[in-house]
């Protein structure tokens, strides 16, 4: 009975949140602007157009998923899934390729990327999994199905091949099955040796102040102390063997592609070049920008990929630091709401689904900004909201309808 | 409680990771602002530069000499430049593969960013086969320059001179501000000489390119770029149509020589040439290696400048000299006679006059009008030395004249001191000095240093320093510039001059210059042979014109061809007679009477 008058007692301002509409809002106009721009300087403004009308398209998915009954996503969340395996299938056998990925499928007139659908998909099995209460993630049989869950999507996507968003699929599963109750310290045991190899490899200081952090992590933490200690020495180990041999061990390419990550300027013309090219066009942009379709860079397609990837250049070189920070705050008022929400909301399955988003999100961001601005590699993977593609707009705001779905229930009863 | 601390350190890590991100923008876009706003500038704006053409050459009359033609370059940027594009544009343009990556490679160890000239002077085929490929070959692009044209019967080589692209060994020399690798500069001639006058201003252009290295357009819309100012024009004292004229007439003769003819009030160079001498047309624009090789190799020297450069003894031209010194320091007067057998025996010496038939009794007007050796070996004893070089000396010989063509010479003349120093105290004898007399042995000229000696002699003591260039039009305020004319009055009277002047008119009329004369024209001459123990003696001619009031002074030289009233003298007569069509004497029958007094002496 409660439930039923829920709208009428809260009122319908109430059952939305506001704020997070706000921020997407504002990324999608920073990305439309921006392809605009991007795509003025190619001379080619159907992008723009093409973008333009996926954003309606997508607007229509966030509003039937924010009327969907809530159940339908827990229950529907293994069929979605299978659907999602057998298009990434499908695109395997009949896709065409773009940019040296079969990622796409055509249907009708248009072309589909089902790996950024397969993301919320995935998402969604893996909360209903992990959501179920017979499901004890402590035991191995049920480790191994949750991370099976993920990696049969992530394997079919690199497959294609596409390393960067099969990449984004490793994004969500540790924070979701720690919130399911898997023990966070023994992901720090495992994790430990592998971070301080890859450390290691790229530099020695960073390498010795991560080491210094685990062991001051491990001390507050006072867990078994052997496990602390091996993990420890392991990591020790590992990173200093990496740090001497492994430039030994790598072949000259993927050498050059680590080095060139560490210092774009080493190879302005080549490999370096859009990391490089990337860096000057949002340092350049200054505090203000150099105005809507004023930017050298963008205009003159000194940037590569300028509206998909490095989407984010353009709103830097345009739009200065105002417009990046505006971009950067909107995506942490959307992980910074997802989060109160998951605190708030007491569904199990819910919290899962939430904490995947948020999980998915933050990868998203962290990579493909901190790739522009020289703190990551160049790994292709697109900005939410804010990137040229389709799929990827449709995906996170099927996305987000769930996520203010799931507000709007917030309150909800039997939700909880 | 525990789930507390886990959203605390979730807090913590995001906020660690958002400062962290927007911290790296702030670095970016507010701290490394400038230096990547610069960057991103270098990146797409391309500064360029634009070379001014030189300043024309304007003849006496206002006829373009040397003026500007456009000339286009090919050039390449290296960096941007694809090597498989190589065969093709070798087939395009018919020049080698080896010899464009030749240049491309020296381009690159420059600066691989920098376009660099590749091709100069495209043939207007040349020019569109590549532009019609252009696409498929990125980093071509064209630079417009300007060559030289000249007039097709003019050609002026040695004192238009060229400009070229500089070379390695002077780019060192050059102030760097000014010049740029594969600039043009001045390498010979008046190119040379006024070259800071000639030379223009660069411009700069600033380009738009993009991520293609294509040109989009100019910067700001143009807004920042500087235009090139033109070089100065130069305004000649040269005839454009006499010295052509100059030039057909040596040219004739098959032989090497040179031709120079000065206004006797200031010193203007009406023509002057050396033949032989090369195509501008060659040089001009861009030399050809083979072509280059083939002026620089040629057994008869095409680049040295007979009229700056040689030093031949000046011959009988020279007697005049002895008599001035001797009327002047009163050693012999006009009626000093000496009586000529055709030998002159000095020691054991036998010195000829007119192979040995003689001329009876001679005084000194009938002397130089005969070419008398022997009157002047006497009278050179008499004279002696020191004051035979003091005269020399006074008339100009031994020293640069000061003209404005480029890399003058001059011989030493002779002195007591200078021989003294060639072959010791004792080393040599009076005897020199009796060849000296006559203008020949250990002494040079000349043709430069003849035409004002001749001037000197026409206007009656008005040392004159010869020049090309008059003034010249300063591009910044319109305005023109006169050249200043140099000089110096020589303190011999009047009375010596005519005596030598009377000489000198009889030699023409009725003497060994007679091919000189001119119908309607009192030319006085003096013709002379320079001894050439290499071969057949060179020919030399002096002269001015007209006698009574004079306006203009030749010398000519002619490379073995013996006596210098045979090859010499018609090639003044004949110039004089095209000279004074042009410029008839002014108010001649004025001219006339002050010159009766003298004729009738």
């Amino acid at each position: 009975m409660i439930e039923l008058n829920y709208e009428q007692r809260e009122g319908f301002w109430k059952t939305v949140d506001w704020s997070v509409l706000l921020a997407i809002a504002a990324l999608i106009c920073f990305g439309l602007l921006a392809i605009y721009s991007a795509s003025n300087g190619v001379g080619n403004l159907s992008i723009f157009y093409k973008q333009a009308t996926w954003v309606v398209i997508s607007l229509f998915a966030i509003v039937v998923v924010f009327f969907l009954p809530l159940r339908t996503f827990q229950d529907f969340a293994y069929l979605a899934y299978g659907l999602s395996i057998i298009a990434l299938i499908a695109v395997l056998i009949f896709a065409r390729k773009i940019a040296g990925n079969a990622a796409w499928l055509q249907v009708g007139g248009a072309s589909f990327q089902p790996s950024e659908l397969a993301k919320i998909t995935t998402i969604l099995a893996l909360a209903r999994f992990l959501s179920n209460k017979d499901n004890d993630i402590r035991q191995l049989k049920n480790f191994a199905i949750a991370i099976a869950i993920v990696l049969v999507p992530c394997v079919l996507v690199l497959l294609q091949p596409d390393a960067g968003t099969a990449l984004t699929y490793l994004t969500f599963i540790v924070p979701m099955i720690v919130v399911a109750g898997f023990d966070f310290y023994y992901i720090l045991l495992l994790g430990v040796p592998l971070v301080c190899a890859l450390l290691g490899f790229i530099s020695l200081i960073g390498f010795i102040v991560l080491e210094l952090c685990v062991i001051a992590f491990m001390l507050i933490m006072r867990r078994d102390f052997t496990w602390s200690l091996t993990s420890i020495l392991v990591g020790a180990g590992a990173g200093i063997a990496s740090n001497i041999y492994a430039a030994k061990l790598l072949k000259p390419h993927q050498l050059k592609r680590i080095q060139t990550f560490l210092d774009p300027m080493s190879d302005p013309q080549g490999a370096g070049y859009n990391a490089l090219q990337a860096k000057i066009a949002i340092g350049s942009g200054g505090l203000w920008g150099k105005g809507f379709l004023q930017g050298t860079q963008t205009q003159l397609r000194f940037i590569p990929a300028q509206w998909t990837d490095f989407i984010f250049c353009v709103i830097g070189e345009e739009f200065g630091f105002f417009g990046t920070s505006i971009v950067v705050s909107a995506y942490l008022l959307l992980v910074f709401r997802l989060i109160r929400l998951a605190e708030k909301i007491k569904n199990r399955f819910a919290i899962l689904v939430l904490t995947g988003f948020v999980s998915l999100l933050l990868g998203h961001v962290i990579v493909n900004i901190g790739m522009t601005i020289g703190l990551m590699p160049v790994i292709g993977i697109p900005l939410p909201f804010l990137s040229y593609g389709g799929s990827s707009m449709l995906a996170n705001m099927i996305a987000f309808g769930i996520v203010l779905n799931f507000y709007k229930h917030r309150r909800d009863v039997s939700f909880s | 409680m525990e789930q507390t601390r886990s959203m605390t350190i979730v807090y913590a890590l995001l906020a660690l990771v958002f400062a962290t991100l927007l911290g790296r923008l702030f670095y970016l876009q507010v701290v490394e602002q400038s230096f990547l706003k610069e960057v991103s500038s270098q990146n797409s704006i391309r500064k360029i530069s634009i070379d001014a053409p030189r300043g024309v050459m304007y003849d006496r009359n206002g006829i373009a000499v040397v003026d500007n033609q456009p000339l286009y370059t090919l050039q390449i940027t290296p960096s941007e430049f694809n090597k498989e594009s190589l065969p093709l544009l070798s087939e395009l343009l018919g020049v080698s593969e080896l010899e464009l990556e030749a240049k491309i490679a020296e381009g690159r160890a420059y600066n691989r960013f920098a376009p660099t000239k590749v091709v100069r002077d495209l043939t207007p085929l040349q020019l569109a086969r590549v532009e019609e490929n252009l696409w498929r070959m990125p980093g071509i692009s064209f630079a417009l320059e300007s060559k030289r044209k000249y007039l097709p019967n003019v050609r002026g080589a040695h004192i238009f001179g060229y400009a070229k692209a500089i070379s390695k060994a002077m780019y060192e020399k050059v102030p760097k501000e000014i010049y740029a690798r594969d600039d043009i500069i001045g390498y010979r001639g008046l190119e040379k000489y006024y070259e800071d006058i000639l030379r223009g201003t660069k411009g700069t252009r600033y380009l738009l390119v993009n991520s293609l290295g294509r040109q989009v357009g100019d910067w700001e819309g143009g807004a920042k770029n500087i235009p090139y100012q033109t070089g100065n024009d130069l305004y000649l004292t040269i005839d454009a149509e006499l010295q052509g004229v100059a030039e057909s007439l040596l040219t004739a003769t098959g032989k090497s020589g040179a031709f120079v003819a000065m206004d006797v009030h200031n010193g203007d160079l009406l023509a002057c040439t050396s033949q032989p001498d090369y195509d501008l047309n060659v040089l001009g624009g861009f030399t050809e290696a083979s072509a280059w090789q083939a002026i620089v190799g040629d057994p008869k020297n095409p680049l040295f400048d007979r009229t700056t450069q040689t030093r031949y003894p000046p011959g009988s031209t020279y007697k005049m000299i002895s008599a001035i010194a001797a009327l002047e320091d009163s050693v012999a007067t006009p009626s000093t006679t000496f009586y000529c057998t055709g030998h002159f025996k000095f020691g054991n010496k036998d010195f000829l006059c007119h192979g040995g038939k003689g001329h009876g009794s001679v005084d000194m007007t009938r002397a130089i009008q005969v070419s008398c050796n022997s009157y002047f070996y006497n009278l050179v004893r008499r004279i002696g030395f020191e004051r035979w070089t003091k005269y020399g000396k006074m008339f100009g010989f031994g020293q640069k004249t000061g003209v404005d063509i480029p890399d003058e010479q001059t011989a030493t003349i002779p002195s007591p001191e200078y021989f003294d120093k060639l072959y010791g105290k004792r080393g040599w004898t009076e005897g020199y000095i009796i060849s000296l007399g006559i203008g020949q042995g250990e002494m040079g000229a000349s043709p430069m240093q003849m035409v004002r000696y001749a001037a000197a002699l026409g206007n009656s003591g008005t040392l004159l320093q010869p020049r090309v260039v008059r003034a010249y039009r300063d591009k910044n305020s319109g305005a023109i510039i006169e050249m200043p004319t140099v000089q110096e009055k020589l303190p011999i009277s009047q009375s010596t001059f005519n005596v030598v002047r009377n000489g000198m008119l009889l030699a023409v009329e009725n003497g060994t210059g007679g091919r000189a004369r001119v119908p309607g024209i009192k030319v006085a001459g003096k013709t002379g042979t320079a001894q050439n123990p290499h071969g057949e003696d060179h020919a030399w001619f002096i002269c001015f014109a007209p006698f009574e009031k004079p306006t203009i002074a030749l010398a000519v030289l002619v490379e073995n061809a013996g006596f210098g009233g045979t090859v010499a003298a018609p090639i003044a007569g004949e110039w004089l007679k095209r000279y004074f069509q042009k410029y008839p004497p002014i108010a001649q029958h004025v001219a006339e009477q002050n010159a009766k007094p003298l004729a009738a002496r």
